[in-house]
Formats: C-alpha cells, sequence, structure tokens
C-alpha cells in the first residue's frame, strides 16, 4: 500500500487530495477486489474503489516489501486500485494508542457504536 | 461488527478479517482487502486468509505426512491431497472477528503469527497451525483466562466455539450484553440457578404442577415454579422470562382439563383458530426453544396427564 495525492481531484482548498494506492502483482486478485466491489457494498462499510489502473508494461521488480518510493516506471509496472486515504488501520491503532487490553470503554466503541456514534 | 454484519446481509463473507484490513476512517473502521471475499454457501474460502485469523475447521492436519495447510483449492490442486474444502459461511468471519476482539481485550494475540499474519506449520511450536487445528477446551480457558472482564470473555468465548453451528452470528454478537450494556440474568456458558422450570395453565393444573414440584424438590432438584419463585410486586413477565433463562430443563404440563376447558375458548384446542389468544403455555413454550438454540435451555419436556 503506498500512499499519494491525487493531481485530478482537489479539496476545498485546491490542495491534491491524499489516496491510497494498492499495488498488485496478480490479476486475479486484482479483478476480486473490483468484482467484490460489484456486490452493493455500502462504502460506509467497505472501501470504496475511486479508480483502477491496469499494467503500463515492464516486470514489477520482484520485491518492493519495505520500499518507501517507487519510480513512475515501477509504478506503472503493477495493477493498481486507488482509494480513500484511511486515518490508519487497526493494526497501528492498537500499537499505538495501547488501548487493548486496557480500554474495555474504548474496545466497546471500536466493536460496536464507532459507526452511529463517531469517533 | 457492523462492516461484517453488512457483508453477510448481501451474502458474502470478508473471509480475511484482521487487524490490517480494518481501517478507520472519517471515525468509523470499515473493510480494505475483499480479495478473500467469498459467496455464502456457494464460493469455498481459505485461498487468500491468514491462517492466523483462520478457524480450526479450514485447517487440514494430516499427521502421517507432517502436513498443517489452510485447507484451499489451491493448495489441494498442488498437493494432490485429497480433503474437504470449507464453504463460505458467517461462522468464519464470526471466528476472525473473534481473534481480533480477544486481541482488543487481553493486549496479545490469540496465536503469536510466524510472518504476515500467518503461524508456523512446526509441530513443536505451541502457536502453530496444529494447535489451532486441536483448539481444545484447555487451551481455549487458557487463553480467555488474559481476559478480565467477563462479559467481554463470555463473548469471546462464544465467537471462538469449534463447532462453527456454535459461533453466535454477528447479530447475536452485536446483542451481546458486553456490547449493548444491558443488565443480564444468565450468560451463555453460566450455570443455571434452577434445574427445572414448570409451565402450566393455572386454571386447570395448578393441583397437578404443585405435586410435580414437590416430588422434584424432594429429589434434590431446584425447580421454579411461580407460586413459589415470582417475588411479590415483581413483574410477572420479567419474573417468568428470568425463571426461564436460569433454568437447565423446561417441562410443560399439559392436562387433559388444560386442552378441553369448557369455559376458557383458547385453552379448548377444539375451539382453537388462527386468531386464537395465545396463552402463557404456548408463549414460554417458544422461549424456551429460543432458550435451547441459544444453548441456555438443556433440554425441552412436555408432560401430559
Amino acid at each position: 500500500m503506498f500512499v499519494a495525492k491525487d493531481r485530478d481531484d482537489l479539496d476545498a482548498l485546491g490542495d491534491p487530495r491524499p489516496v491510497a494506492i494498492k499495488l498488485m502483482r496478480i490479476e486475479a486478485q486484482f479483478q476480486r477486489e473490483i468484482d467484490a466491489r460489484g456486490q452493493g457494498f455500502d462504502s460506509t462499510f467497505v472501501m470504496p474503489i475511486l479508480r483502477t489502473y491496469q499494467p503500463k508494461g515492464g516486470a514489477p521488480p520482484s520485491a518492493f516489501d519495505g520500499v518507501d518510493m517507487l519510480s513512475k516506471e515501477e509504478a506503472e509496472s503493477f495493477y493498481a486500485l486507488v482509494m480513500p486515504m484511511a486515518d490508519r488501520n487497526l493494526f497501528v491503532a492498537i500499537k499505538q494508542e495501547r488501548f487493548a487490553g486496557v480500554d474495555m470503554h474504548q474496545v466497546k466503541l471500536l466493536l460496536s457504536y464507532l459507526h452511529t456514534h463517531g469517533d | 461488527m457492523q462492516a461484517a454484519a453488512h457483508m453477510h446481509s448481501k451474502g458474502y463473507i470478508h473471509g480475511d478479517i484482521k487487524p490490517l484490513n480494518a481501517v478507520r476512517i472519517d471515525g468509523r473502521m470499515i473493510f480494505i482487502d475483499l480479495d478473500a471475499t467469498a459467496k455464502i454457501g456457494v464460493d469455498t474460502v481459505g485461498f487468500k486468509s491468514s491462517s492466523a485469523y483462520v478457524p480450526p475447521e479450514a485447517i487440514f492436519v494430516d499427521f502421517v505426512l507432517g502436513i498443517a495447510v489452510v485447507r484451499s483449492q489451491k493448495h489441494r490442486e498442488q498437493s494432490g491431497l485429497v480433503y474437504e474444502l470449507v464453504l463460505a459461511h458467517p461462522s468464519f468471519d464470526v471466528w476472525s472477528l473473534g481473534c481480533v476482539f480477544y486481541q482488543l481485550c487481553s493486549g496479545v494475540s490469540l496465536f503469536k503469527e510466524v510472518q504476515d499474519d500467518n503461524l508456523s506449520s512446526d509441530v513443536n511450536d505451541p502457536d502453530s497451525l496444529w494447535e489451532l487445528a486441536k483448539w481444545s477446551d484447555e487451551v481455549k480457558t487458557r487463553k480467555l483466562s488474559t481476559i478480565a472482564d467477563p462479559q467481554a470473555r463470555n463473548l469471546v468465548s462464544q465467537m471462538l466455539m469449534k463447532d462453527p453451528a456454535q459461533r453466535p452470528s454477528v447479530e447475536r454478537v452485536l446483542g451481546h450484553p458486553f456490547l449493548t450494556g444491558r443488565a443480564v440474568t444468565r450468560m451463555v456458558g453460566e450455570e443455571a440457578e434452577f434445574d427445572v422450570f414448570l409451565s402450566y395453565r393455572a386454571a386447570s393444573d395448578s393441583s397437578h404442577v404443585e405435586r410435580l414440584y414437590n416430588l422434584l424438590t424432594a429429589s434434590g432438584l431446584k425447580v421454579w415454579w411461580d407460586k413459589k419463585c415470582l417475588k411479590p410486586g415483581e413483574n410477572w413477565k420479567e419474573g417468568f422470562c428470568g425463571g426461564l433463562v436460569n433454568s437447565r430443563t423446561f417441562v410443560c404440563l399439559l392436562s387433559r382439563g388444560a386442552i378441553n376447558h369448557p369455559s376458557i375458548a383458547w385453552q379448548n384446542f377444539g375451539n382453537l383458530k388462527e386468531d386464537s389468544r395465545c396463552d402463557n403455555v404456548l408463549l414460554e413454550h417458544r422461549l424456551a426453544l429460543e432458550l435451547k438454540g441459544l444453548g441456555l435451555v438443556e433440554k425441552v419436556m412436555g408432560m401430559y396427564l
């Protein structure tokens, strides 16, 4: 997953909106992600896809785990899903916010009330 | 939880629920990574799931060959091994959510993964696929003892039932006292206070049920009978429901007089119509069947005189 700024989608201040880009090597997985969104899932519950990109040619780098940045050519050698930028995932939240096993109120919020009561 | 409930209502499971695949956006937790999504009852699961979050039934083990893997079509084709695949079912996601919930409540993961949320296949590793496949009561009890809150522990215990049929639906998880804050008489897995709940029609069977009560209590059983157990001033509906929830066995007593009552129309089977009034015995019987489905009542018995 990479973070980018979308120059074609500006926010109210005219700044490029931040997006997350999921790069994939395998076409079948890429297609499954797209097909799954065709089942009528509500974007309140499932991350929507803003745009998709097919590879433009060239072989994707053999390994890019831990790579911070890709060149335009490298990035374009992958299948790509562009999605809205999230604050953080639950894994990071558990590691950084340190509520797991400590703050059961926060756990309850995460599990049940968050979408109706707000954060 | 709501995101899983939403996907299940659309006929799909996520298939790879784990902390990395839930992100916070605008204050809500939503799912990402839908490439393991599977249609309930149609697609098989396991091809893309992270083994630290899959349920025991998704693991194939062969002690002779020394193999422990997540069941999948791809592995079956590649290995040439013959084993059953797992059809997509909401209980698969409920286990994964149980693993996440366990982590949130205890501060540690249910199984220690070796890499990328996947478990070791080393038979000597206490956090391996072999241990997950076994998922004994002993291991479960030990792991759940790290959760201090009893209601949270009860909920996680239900979500991590080895038998997928015994895991609650996501809707039922959302209705659990831990999440709703509702007062609760008894949670699934807790001991019942009474052995027997007596249901009967007072107009015809009071003397029969008194005799039954005396016989049962004389034999050492704890019996819920409204005449003895309903407290003065207590809301009778709440009292009856509380008594039933707190009983192991439901006994419905019906005499010939109870179904052929000369003057009470709805207690005379000869007069029953579709719109006949429902009486307490039928309502209690129905509640008992629902509670049996939840694992609170063990037996529903009829006694006909």
